[in-house]
């Protein structure tokens, strides 16, 4: 029983673990916690184009504001590879109501912010009665050419629109902020990233249900009900992921593959649950540093075709999953010694 | 000889590689490593144990001063043999990166590894990385300094294994040695023994018995460290300039150059394979991803040698700082350049650079060892182990290519003065009364530099000791050409020209064969600001050789220690006298009521005037050893005017009354702070000395 209590506690950890690491990456893309964000669809961007923007080029969208407070439109870029300050293009962005005369708002923006933030914010001042109006967006290349030029990413959500939402509002009422909580999950759950992050945050809960099912036993009374049935197909699946442990162990590396390969997902978050996550793993199917550094190897050896083939980001992406199994190679080292010492010690 | 065979062979390639360092004694200067003239190492670089120089712009705090015991080798060399620059800089630089860069990573190895192949590799690794090979073209305290960290590491080590003093304080005394070159380097170095004392506590430490012990023979080295450094560390710390000064202030710069595949592969990004294209990014070439995957191997089939964990850890940490702001953790490096003491020195993270390279070549002798020692249960991993081996051998043999052939440039070929930069010297040198040279747009790197004749760069002093005075003269429109030329017409020029005591102004040749061509930086072409300054009356153009270089005299010049008019009664009299560039005895005579007197160094508060007798020890325990500071102010162009009413001094301290009424007054002009430095000098002095004796001691007594 007591066995049971500390399983469902520590499952509680670490759901509330996975809730905490997904609202904090929230709140890092959205910068505020008054802000939220709701993803456009496909089309918010009219003349889109994977070709580099250069000198004079234009994109131009379109938004219908979800709600009031608008005050940011984040467009995606490919994040491309660090040019020099005195290189980096100038980006005009201009920003007004659909039908009116002049643009509501109009700033210039240094390119080499897309290699840190490639979902760029463009902010101006927050339109408090924004909601239904459709608003119109303008993006110029001022200094665009062959070395320094941006291109727009082609991943789900091309562009973002950010709302803030007044503090005294949502502080007023608890159904308010639940309401407000709630529209800030399920809206920002729709960016890829988000949710590709949440996934990841998610798995040392799922491999932990997925390894203990085989812990819960019922009585023989509840055996022949239903949570009996449930027991029987736990059990099944305990047995499958004893034989086939590949396919636990291969959840981890097919998510870092998608992030190096399509994703770029820049959540250091990512890493840190990866790193111990993939340790443990290790100590339940007992494999050794091997696999530990043959992935490292692979994936610095992945980062090789990338940097030829133009895709720096992914490379970096790659390297930096090889950096982090490195750093769990080297845990694993130390743990190996601690073990073997009191081994020798005992 | 056939044991030797392996040693005679290195030694014959460090020979080619390093044939113009060895045979040539040519002049090399290239970027920001500057030439001197036997005048310059006996006045400047001896001066450099003073908080205080002005041998540049109008003074400024020395943050040189922790490089003095190096930068003052080379006065002293001049003055006890008679070396000139280019045989002190083989003795205080290039032959230690010849001969220790591999001598300590073989002593290093040698602990650990027994193959003298994989030794070899492991030095080949340390000395001719694409970082390494960089710095050589130029950072040449750099190098130096991470010449000498394998040896510090080794002897940190067997402080701790062995539990001795004397290997305490040889790590203390290497380590002081680094820092004499590269302050920053020790830094690295000391994070490095750091790292190692944590490390050394969590593997083999039971007890707080033998923690107390440990904890004791890691600290004692760093303490003695402390004490042979505090010298600079105190003198530093009590200007103010220890937490901020103008290199700690600087912004992080460099974010385009390094990144997590720079890092993770060792490679410089502005490695071209011939000269470096300094700002130019470099692809990574393919073949340099061999030397991770050999460190990897390394590391995993060494996993059981606890200093082959801990040179893993070393790379970890290196290719963590060294990636900058790339990804993964892109905030962190921009956090501790903000948070972490120290860590603002480092603006750009390539100095990181060195725990890679000391990670991997460590890693690499390790994999060659159990490749040589044939470990490998499986014929074919055998083939690939050797196959992998001669690859990342080559790798850094083919590295030392531009260094070979000459292509390299840069300190690898000779530079030749032009003749009338040696008349113009012989000129300066020749006027022993004080006077300062103006450089436009800036200094010339055969330029004389000494005490008595300090040089100012235009470009330089416009943004840093005149920045206030010529402030309306800044445009973000123009270029600083454009700034430098309308700020050289106006009226102000004139007077910053005449306080600031620049008696000649030179426009340097153009001269890109000797790497002194600087006027394209600036947007003006040589021409123009000759042009500029044939308008200005107020100057006389001075004939010299085959007048190439065009010089200026201005003889309104005024003195660098003054009475500032009116102040002074018409038959004042002034004189002074230059003891150090933190010291100076002024005679004031027939002086009356109030008095003002000029020093035109730039301001400094610590600059404090003592009336009669003086002795700097005293200065430190008697806070009324000076006139209060406040007699002290700025100038209306930034220098340091003293103003204090004779009769009420006179009152207090001892002057002599003539018979007209007016006094003749001895005082001194002395950098407050020298006299804590000077303290701390015998401090550290005292300690350098003891140690060696001590050394000595237990040599002599080991003997049988």
């Amino acid at each position: 029983m007591r066995l049971l209590f500390n399983k469902i506690f520590i499952s509680l950890c670490l759901l509330i673990l996975w809730f905490g690491l997904t609202m904090w990456y929230i709140l890092t893309i959205d910068k505020s916690f008054l802000v939220y964000s709701i993803p456009h669809d496909m089309s918010a961007v009219k003349n889109f184009t994977q070709k580099p923007l250069l000198k004079g080029e234009k994109v131009q969208g379109e938004i219908v504001s979800a709600e009031n407070g608008l005050g940011i439109i984040s467009i995606r870029f490919k994040s491309s590879k660090r040019i020099p300050y005195k290189d980096e293009d100038l980006l005009l962005f201009r920003f007004k109501e659909k039908g009116s005369q002049n643009w509501y708002y109009q700033n210039t923006y240094r390119s080499g912010m897309i290699y840190d933030i490639p979902f760029l914010p463009f902010g101006f001042p927050i339109i408090q009665n924004s909601k239904g109006k459709i608003y119109q967006f303008e993006l110029e290349s001022l200094k665009g050419n062959t070395k320094n030029s941006v291109v727009l990413d082609n991943r789900s959500p091309r562009v973002v629109s950010k709302y803030k939402q007044n503090k005294a509002q949502i502080l007023a009422k608890p159904s308010a902020l639940t309401e407000f909580l709630l529209k800030k999950f399920v809206n920002s759950m729709q960016i890829v990233d988000v949710y590709y992050s949440s996934i990841v945050f998610l798995l040392p809960f799922i491999f932990y249900v997925l390894w203990g099912v085989g812990y819960i036993k019922l009585s023989n009374k509840k055996k022949k009900s239903f949570s009996g049935s449930l027991n029987k197909l736990l059990s099944r699946i305990n047995n499958i992921l004893s034989q086939y442990p590949f396919i636990l162990i291969s959840i981890p590396l097919i998510l870092i593959c998608i992030d190096v390969f399509l994703l770029q997902v820049l959540n250091d978050l990512l890493y840190i649950v990866m790193a111990p996550l993939w340790i443990v793993i290790c100590k339940k199917y007992k494999l050794d540093c091997n696999y530990t550094a043959l992935f490292s190897i692979l994936l610095l050896l992945v980062s090789l075709p990338l940097v030829r083939g133009g895709s720096i980001f992914a490379a970096e992406k790659a390297a930096s999953w090889s950096f982090t199994f490195l750093v769990t190679l080297f845990i694993q080292m130390i743990l190996d010694r601690k073990h073997a010492g009191k081994k020798r010690n005992t | 000889m056939k044991k030797y065979s392996l040693l005679i062979i290195f030694i014959l390639f460090l020979i080619i590689v390093y044939h113009t360092w060895i045979f040539s004694n040519g002049i090399f200067t290239y970027g920001d490593w500057w030439y001197f003239w036997n005048e310059s190492l006996i006045s400047v670089r001896v001066s450099y144990f003073n908080i205080w120089i002005s041998d540049f712009n109008l003074g400024r705090v020395s943050l040189g001063i922790g490089q003095a015991l190096t930068w003052g080798a080379y006065g002293f060399l001049n003055r006890l043999i008679g070396a000139d620059y280019q045989l002190g800089l083989k003795i205080v630089h290039l032959f230690p990166i010849i001969i220790f860069t591999p001598l300590g990573m073989f002593v290093l190895l040698k602990k650990y590894i027994k193959s003298n192949i994989a030794q070899l590799i492991g030095v080949l690794a340390y000395c001719f990385n694409t970082y390494f090979l960089t710095l050589q073209t130029g950072h040449l305290t750099l190098m130096v300094a991470y010449s000498l960290l394998p040896f510090i590491l080794y002897f940190f080590i067997e402080t701790l294994e062995k539990k001795s003093i004397v290997y305490g304080v040889t790590t203390a005394l290497i380590l002081s040695l680094a820092s004499a070159y590269e302050p920053r380097v020790a830094y690295i170095t000391l994070l490095i023994l750091f790292m190692y004392f944590l490390y050394e506590l969590f593997n083999n430490i039971r007890g707080y018995k033998k923690l107390i012990i440990t904890a004791f023979y890691a600290g004692f080295p760093v303490l003695l460290f402390i004490l042979l450094n505090l010298y600079w560390i105190v003198g530093l710390a009590f200007t103010g300039s220890i937490v901020e000064n103008e290199l700690f202030s600087r912004s992080l710069f460099g974010n385009e150059f390094l990144n997590i595949l720079y890092a993770i592969t060792t490679f410089h990004p502005f490695w071209t394979g011939i000269q470096p294209n300094v700002f130019v990014l470099e692809d990574i070439p393919m073949y340099q991803w061999f030397i991770p995957m050999g460190a990897i191997l390394g590391v995993y089939l060494n996993r059981k040698n606890s200093f082959a964990v801990f040179a893993l850890l070393l790379g970890l940490v290196g290719i963590l700082l060294t990636k900058q702001s790339g990804m993964p953790f892109q905030d962190l490096y921009l956090w501790l350049y903000t948070h972490f003491p120290g860590f603002n020195a480092y603006r750009e993270a390539s100095k990181f650079f060195s725990l890679i390279v000391l990670s991997y070549a460590i890693l690499i002798a390790f994999l060659a060892e159990f490749i040589i020692n044939n470990q490998f249960k499986n014929k074919h991993f055998l083939y690939l182990g050797y196959t992998l081996l001669i690859v990342i051998t080559s790798i850094f043999l083919f590295n030392t290519k531009p260094f070979i052939n000459g292509s390299i440039n840069t300190v690898f070929i000779s530079r030749h003065i032009p003749q009338d930069y040696f008349l113009f010297k012989n000129i300066l040198i020749s006027e022993n009364h004080y006077s300062r040279t103006l450089w436009v747009p800036t200094l010339s790197r055969w330029g004389l530099i000494t005490i008595n004749h300090p040089a100012i760069s235009l470009v330089e002093t416009m943004n840093s000791d005149w920045l206030k005075q010529t402030i309306l003269f800044r445009d973000d429109e123009k270029t600083a050409g454009q700034i430098m030329l309308s700020f050289i017409r106006s009226e102000k020029f004139g007077e910053l020209v005449n306080d600031s005591n620049i008696k000649y102004i030179v426009v340097p040749i153009q001269d890109s064969a000797n790497d002194d061509n600087f006027f394209q930086y600036y947007f003006k072409s040589r021409n123009e600001y000759i042009t500029t300054l044939n308008s200005l009356s107020y100057l006389q153009k001075k004939q010299i050789g085959q007048s190439s270089l065009v010089i200026y005299e201005n003889k309104n010049y005024l003195d660098h220690i003054r009475f500032a008019s009116p102040s002074a009664t018409p038959t004042s009299m002034l004189h002074y006298n230059l003891v150090s560039p933190t010291e100076y005895t002024i005679k004031a005579n027939n002086i009356k009521d109030t008095t003002s007197i000029i020093f035109s160094d730039i301001y400094n508060p610590n600059w404090r005037v003592r009336i009669g007798k003086f002795n700097w020890f005293n200065s430190i325990f008697d806070k009324r050893y000076y006139l209060p500071s406040s007699v002290n102010s700025p100038s209306s162009s930034g220098m340091n005017s003293f103003y204090f009413n004779s009769d009420e001094v006179c009152k207090i301290y001892s002057c002599v009354k003539n018979a007209d009424g007016t006094y003749n007054v001895e005082m001194t002009l002395y950098f407050s702070k020298q006299a804590v430095v000077n303290l701390s000098l015998i401090i550290s002095g005292g300690t350098l000395g003891t140690l060696i004796i001590y050394l000595l001691y237990s040599f002599w007594r080991r003997k049988p």
